[in-house]
């Protein structure tokens, strides 16, 4: 805050003196954080140090043995869990505040060492025999249960990221669409129903009112996994590529309306540009589908590109408006 | 020379400074309201998502209407092409003067979009043009481009590719005086980094240049950094062996001095970010002790890779867990604490999605690197249900 500027503001007679005095006292006294810095290089110092510790015990693995290193895991592990069932305040099945900085990274690094453990277990052993899913539905079950009773929007990531390993699908940002066959009409179908289920979690969270802050989590996996499940559905299956493009425009739809309601930009622009793939997919295709004679459908679809580009700016300029016009009520 | 609406963009500034006083509680939701109604700013500048969506579609219209063009006038060789991309580079410059001054687009991402293909669009209309350009030439031309489009449009990132056409005229000018010049070569490069360093710091405190801030601030961290590149001893180094045809075994002249550069620096910096409690000064100090570690590292191998990891590890997690207890409450005006200032992004709970992706789960897939228990289980894996 530059306090010439706010004593030009007091003299057009715009803020009380009690303000300006404020600004002045605020400035003089002001705090350099360093929140970010440091937490940057706690975070940093955690992600070298689990990496160097998992080389070294890859490189030791003959000498130490798998015993000694689940041990050491399950150590771990418990020593979180134990620290945060300690330390953890009531619980309440509304937003309820980490008792201190350092509860919520070592609720993270118990869970984190709970998972490393299954995995371990069944690498070893396994113990699981054949049965994957069991690998991954068991610490599924304890990520769900400790995000719900600690309260924590991480492990509720994680948990929503296991629960798609579970149904077979990776839903990270970078993975979605790198580590997924979606040439498999059952992994669409899968992708689907786990979408809508997510989206009818995040409902229920709000509707119930338990843990409604977990809805955003919800829902913005579920669009995501919905919107690109019909796209790839839309994209494999030629013969029927109308039936998805309807879905997809089914699912913008609602989208649209919660954006409307809960006046979000970022899910309304998603909404856009999935829509806006699918449609000019739509097009593109029927224009190859017309002869290939002349270069007619070849300008047509320069054209359209040019034109819906157009059309979709006036309408994202429009919408801006409608939800700041929302903003000020 | 600002294409800007001024009496906008002061009393953005204006807004901006309100907010935040705001934000600090030091104004009332009243007095916001009556800052804000006394200066007005008439400038579209809509929500950062919407801006993204408005760039990309801005960069479709103009991508698809230079193929069209190109379809139309069935353009063939490299000539037609060249017209071609300086004609819709300039055509985008009009449209950028008309969305400025008839729509008063500011950051919305249609005038982004139109400033960056129009500088895209003539740079590869004259490179194709002047068929096989010296690099000297083109460093030129991009420079007095981009600095008009910095200058006109107070746009940062427009500053920075300016100011890394200005370090490849030198680089080049450098090369151009023979062995004197390649050995003064760094040198040059950090004169000019200190040149531009201190120019963007006076500029930036001057009232006069109050708009082009935000883009001199970047500048800043940009001379910092090629300041530390051109005393790194890796890049001096790598640069003299493959630019400039030295000898891979040769040892570098003034080595040992480089070395003291590559290893002083950063800490020299984060020293000066926290005496002057400058951000940039800071950041870029932090960033570049990795840059250093790494130096090292690939010279020396000082430990090997696990160990550096965990006593790296340990030192970052010790360090910055004591300080952050010790600065909880507030000393030296330093504070642990978070600045009020909300960012637009923790909307999105980014944090949760980075701890999902570093930790992402492999989705189970049942193939052969599961028969480490060996027995039963081994060949029949694939066909097993999950």
């Amino acid at each position: 805050m530059d306090p010439h500027l706010f004593k030009k503001l007091h003299a057009e007679g715009l803020i009380t003196d009690d303000a300006l005095q404020k600004v002045t006292t605020l400035e003089e006294h002001r705090l350099f954080s360093l929140h970010w810095e440091l937490k940057t290089i706690l975070y940093l110092g955690v992600v070298l140090l689990s990496g160097g510790l998992g080389i070294l015990i890859y490189k030791n693995i003959d000498t130490i043995g798998h015993q000694a290193i689940l041990a050491f895991i399950a150590a771990i592990c418990a020593g979180c869990f134990t620290y945060c069932f300690r330390n953890k305040a009531p619980f309440s099945p509304l937003k309820v505040p980490a008792p201190n900085t350092a509860f919520d990274y070592i609720l993270l690094l118990g869970c984190l060492t709970f998972v490393a453990f299954i995995g371990y277990l069944q690498f070893a052993y396994t113990v699981f025999g054949t049965a994957y899913g069991l690998a991954t539905f068991i610490p599924m079950v304890i990520l769900f249960f400790s995000a719900y009773y600690f309260d924590h929007l991480g492990v509720l990531s994680l948990a929503i990221t296991n629960l798609a390993a579970w149904a077979g699908i990776a839903v990270t940002p970078l993975r979605i669409l790198r580590d997924n066959a979606f040439e498999d009409s059952r992994l669409i179908y899968t992708g689907l129903v786990l979408g809508l289920l997510l989206v009818l979690l995040g409902l229920t969270s709000v509707r119930r009112n338990f843990k409604s802050h977990f809805e955003f989590t919800y829902t913005n996996f579920g669009l995501h996994l919905l919107f690109i499940a019909a796209l790839a559905g839309q994209f494999t299956q030629y013969r029927v590529y109308g039936l998805w493009f309807l879905g997809v425009v089914g699912i913008a739809y609602y989208f649209y309306r919660y954006a409307m309601k809960q006046r979000s930009f970022y899910i309304f622009l998603v909404l856009t540009f999935y829509t806006y793939i699918s449609l000019s997919y739509m097009i593109v295709r029927l224009l190859a589908a017309m002869a290939f004679q002349d270069a007619g459908p070849l300008y047509l679809g320069f054209v359209y590109f040019i034109f819906s580009a157009f059309v979709l700016i006036k309408v994202l300029i429009i919408v801006n408006r409608k939800m700041k016009a929302h903003d000020s009520l | 020379m600002i294409a800007y609406n001024k009496t906008s963009l002061d009393n953005r500034l204006v807004e901006q400074q309100a907010a935040e006083a705001l934000a600090a509680g030091a104004i009332s939701q009243e007095e916001y309201g009556k800052v804000k109604m006394a200066h007005p700013v008439g400038f579209y500048t809509p929500n950062v998502f919407i801006r993204i969506g408005l760039f990309i579609l801005t960069v479709v219209i103009i991508a698809f209407s230079l193929g069209l063009l190109a379809l139309i006038t069935n353009a063939s060789n490299e000539n037609a092409f060249a017209a071609l991309f300086i004609i819709t580079g300039l055509i985008t410059c009009g449209a950028l003067e008309f969305i400025v001054y008839n729509k008063h687009h500011f950051r919305s991402g249609v005038d982004d979009a139109l400033l960056w293909l129009a500088m895209v669009l003539i740079v590869s209309g004259i490179e194709l043009a002047g068929d096989m350009l010296s690099a000297m030439a083109l460093c030129r031309i991009v420079f007095l481009l981009a600095l008009f489009g910095a200058l006109r449009f107070a746009d940062s990132v427009m500053a920075l590719v300016a100011y890394a056409a200005l370090l490849g005229i030198v680089f080049n000018t450098g090369l151009q005086l023979g062995s004197i010049g390649r050995t003064i070569l760094p040198f040059l490069v950090m004169a000019v980094s200190t040149g531009i360093y201190i120019l963007s710091t006076a500029l930036s405190s001057k009232e006069r240049y109050r708009h082009y801030r935000g883009g001199l601030t970047l500048l800043t961290a940009a001379t910092l950094l090629s300041f530390y590149a051109a005393g790194n001893y890796f890049i001096v180094r790598e640069t003299s062996i493959s630019l400039l045809d030295s000898p891979p075994s040769a040892a570098l002249p003034l080595g040992g001095l480089f070395w003291i550069l590559t290893i002083s620096l950063p800490f020299l910096y984060v020293a000066r970010g926290i005496q002057k409690k400058d951000t940039v000064f800071l950041w870029t100090g932090l960033a570049l002790i990795a840059a250093a570690v790494f130096t090292i590292r690939h010279y020396y191998s000082v430990l090997p890779l696990e160990w550096a990891l965990v006593t790296g590890g340990i030192v970052m997690i010790v360090l910055s867990y004591t300080l952050i207890k010790y600065l909880r409450t507030p000393r030296h005006g330093f504070t642990s604490e978070a600045a009020d200032a909300k960012h637009i992004l923790a909307g999105l709970h980014l944090e949760s999605l980075v701890i999902a992706e570093t930790f992402a789960p492999t989705t189970p897939t049942p193939s052969n690197d599961f028969q480490f228990g060996g027995g039963s289980g081994g060949g029949g894996g694939a066909g097993g249900e999950y």
